[in-house]
């Protein structure tokens, strides 16, 4: 099962799909309705939770996004905490910009109040 | 007084006029080398009023000034709402304000971790996250306009180092 949702100017890229290990949400996200942009993977990550496989890598590489979608990624991440109960090998891994100091702040703050383990990465953003 | 007006836009509201915005003022600072940190948290500050604009203007128009004056940015946006939303916004803005830095970090992750969306797609967070990131106040005057609209000028101000004034 997959769901691919592509970038525009306001959203990000987000493919999810179980029979890879690697899913990504990517981009900048502002989107006016982050509730409505999110539900479908939201809902993807809630009836897939079984079949993902055991060694799957989340990557989030945001460049910048809002507070509506700070909300929604907070509840996407508490999705995939769900699922990383069951397969505890499920890495979280955020990628940040060198130069973007912010987007490392924000996901160290969701990772203190997820109360989880993300794995930081330096890279460069397009 | 020391003023200049940097960046102004009138006109319609929407998805990709933002991220233009968001695009706009990043490159814009970024040229003149302040930190990268403080521009996301710049711009950031202006996507949050033009959200809140674009959510509940019903004509998604909106007037928009980015503009240095002596050593503060202020970060203004002008929009029409009902008087509900005009109102609240106005309410919440001088509750904020009232509130603590520490109060602000934990109504913050509260709002974060516990609240819902509202119909219009919001979260409720804008204003705390504006004043989280350092800004020194927020301030929102609202005006009966006759016919049921109110005006809304949301105003953002952000005491600026001596070297981030010359860049900005």
């Amino acid at each position: 099962m997959e769901i691919k949702i592509l970038a525009t100017k306001s959203t990000p890229l987000i493919e999810l799909d179980t029979t890879i290990q690697t899913q990504r949400i990517e981009g900048i996200s502002i989107p006016i309705d982050a509730y409505d942009f999110y539900k479908p993977a939201t809902d993807f990550l809630v009836d897939n939770a079984s079949n993902f496989l055991p060694n799957t890598n989340f990557h989030f590489k945001l460049n910048y996004y809002n507070t509506s979608s700070n909300k929604a990624l907070f509840i996407i991440l508490q999705k995939i905490l769900l699922i990383k109960k069951q397969k505890e090998q499920i890495k979280i891994i955020w990628e940040f910009d060198d130069e973007n100091e912010f987007m490392l702040e924000s996901g160290q703050e969701f990772a203190d109040l997820l109360n989880c383990e993300f794995h930081f990465v330096n890279c460069e953003l397009k | 007084m020391n003023k200049s007006h940097l960046v102004t836009y009138q006109g319609n509201l929407s998805d990709d006029l933002r991220s233009f915005m968001c695009t706009t003022l990043r490159q814009a600072m970024a040229d003149n080398q302040p930190s990268a940190k403080k521009i996301t948290k710049l711009v950031g500050f202006a996507i949050e009023l033009l959200d809140n604009a674009q959510r509940y203007s019903p004509e998604s128009r909106v007037e928009f000034e980015w503009k240095t004056q002596d050593n503060d940015l202020i970060i203004e946006v002008k929009n029409m709402a009902s008087k509900e939303n005009a109102q609240r916004l106005y309410e919440q803005a001088a509750r904020i304000s009232q509130l603590s830095p520490s109060e602000i970090i934990s109504e913050y992750k509260s709002k974060l971790m516990n609240s819902d969306f509202n119909d219009h797609g919001g979260a409720g967070l804008g204003l705390l996250q504006i004043m989280k990131n350092g800004a020194e106040n927020i301030r929102i005057n609202i005006q009966d306009m006759n016919d049921g609209v109110w005006s809304c000028v949301s105003s953002i101000l952000v005491p600026l180092t001596k070297n981030e004034n010359l860049a900005i």
